[in-house]
């Protein structure tokens, strides 16, 4: 799901920076107030442990690799501003060090994988959790894939339309809404679904030992 | 050496009717029938020329370029185009191989530049200069993996580490 540098115009990652430079602020507002010495060890493991999912490469029927995201388990246990903050360094690193990303494209990676992602689980995740605890970690997590991948699939597919020469031919991603949206969605179910169960055995986990803050 | 098209045959087969009419070539002459034929016969074989598509097998030094996943599984059959550097008109466009290979021609001089997109977004830009002239590229560094993802994961526990020493601490109870 990390889009590469070069797929992207500069008329969609200036204006992605400009929103995620906002949306950095906000979320480091009040940090100091959030942050206290049992937070920080266990933010760490988990944000190290996002890092190291984001990088174990599962094969996905129909020929591509897919990776878990770890946001969710973020977003439940640390809140959206923590989540978004933490995972938008999981991406740098894994953009500096591996090129899983790129540069130019880490504000739209970071909002929707770090902001949407985590807004995803946490607002599923309390409008289920009366009916099922466990089934509402599982659907949260679930949709903190699908939407970031929704969204990925529609800055990749608008593209062609926001950048093309003048005879039409895109300048930089070539492929339109028709044919990213299945192929970055279809893969991002089964994702989903792996990551559902990763994030309730973390949850239940982080749960006994009374971490959670959502 | 003009090419007929088939409307100009037909232009021409016109022109000679009209010809026949005005009596200055009767149509029921032999001679004339048989010279009209054989200059019809003659102009379709150059016209079957501009439609046959020929082809030349020469030895020459093609650059492949092979793509893979992180996790060694081939970025086979998506779309590639490579570029010189500093042109935006692309020197050949195509598809990976089975085995996640791009293979083109470079140009004489200078880097050039590949982009290779799977429609999920995955793929690649990079700029290199290619190997000429039948030599290889020196191999690049195996990627040591490995050693990345715990230099990786030390810089953030280093970061949360010098974190922790400002953070608030909790009083006792």
């Amino acid at each position: 799901m990390h889009i590469p540098d070069g797929f992207l115009s500069p008329q969609t990652y200036l204006p992605a920076y400009a929103a995620a430079g906002l949306a950095w602020a906000w979320a480091a507002r009040g940090l100091r107030r959030t942050l206290d010495e049992e937070t920080v060890p266990r933010l760490a493991a988990m944000t190290a442990l996002a890092y190291g999912l984001g990088l174990v490469m599962v094969p996905i029927p129909g020929g591509t690799s897919g990776h878990a995201l770890g946001v969710a388990m973020l977003a439940l246990l640390f809140g959206v501003r923590l989540a978004f903050l933490a995972y938008s360094l999981v991406l740098a690193l894994q953009s500096l060090l591996f090129g899983a990303g790129g540069i130019t494209a880490l504000a739209v990676n970071a909002l929707a994988m770090g902001l949407c992602g985590s807004l995803a689980a946490l607002l599923t995740y309390r409008l289920l959790r009366r009916m099922n605890e466990t089934a509402a970690v599982a659907i949260a997590a679930w949709c903190s894939v699908l939407l970031p991948g929704l969204l990925v699939a529609l800055a990749l597919g608008a593209q062609p339309s926001i950048a093309h020469r003048e005879d039409g031919t895109p300048l930089f991603f070539p492929f339109g809404f028709a044919i990213t949206l299945p192929a970055v969605v279809i893969p991002h179910l089964f994702i989903g679904a792996g990551e559902a169960v990763l994030t309730v055995l973390v949850w239940r986990f982080a749960r006994a030992r009374k971490w959670c803050s959502a | 050496m003009k090419r007929f098209s088939v409307s100009e045959f037909h232009a021409l087969f016109r022109w000679r009717e009209r010809v026949a009419r005005r009596k200055l070539l009767s149509p029921q002459s032999g001679r004339g029938k048989r010279t009209t034929i054989a200059l019809l016969l003659a102009l379709s074989s150059f016209s079957a020329l501009a439609h046959e598509v020929r082809h030349a097998i020469e030895p020459a030094n093609a650059v492949s370029v092979r793509l893979t996943f992180a996790d060694g599984q081939p970025f086979a059959f998506e779309a590639f185009e490579v570029y010189a550097a500093g042109s935006d008109k692309p020197l050949a466009v195509g598809r990976t191989d089975a085995q996640g290979r791009a293979v083109f021609l470079p140009p004489e001089t200078g880097e050039m530049r590949l982009r290779a997109f799977a429609a999920d977004g995955h793929g690649v830009d990079l700029k290199f200069d290619p190997p000429r002239g039948g030599t290889t590229a020196a191999a690049p560094a195996a990627e040591d993996r490995p050693a990345k993802l715990m230099f990786g994961a030390g810089l953030l526990l280093a970061l949360f580490g010098l974190i922790q020493l400002f953070v608030r601490r909790k009083k006792p109870l």
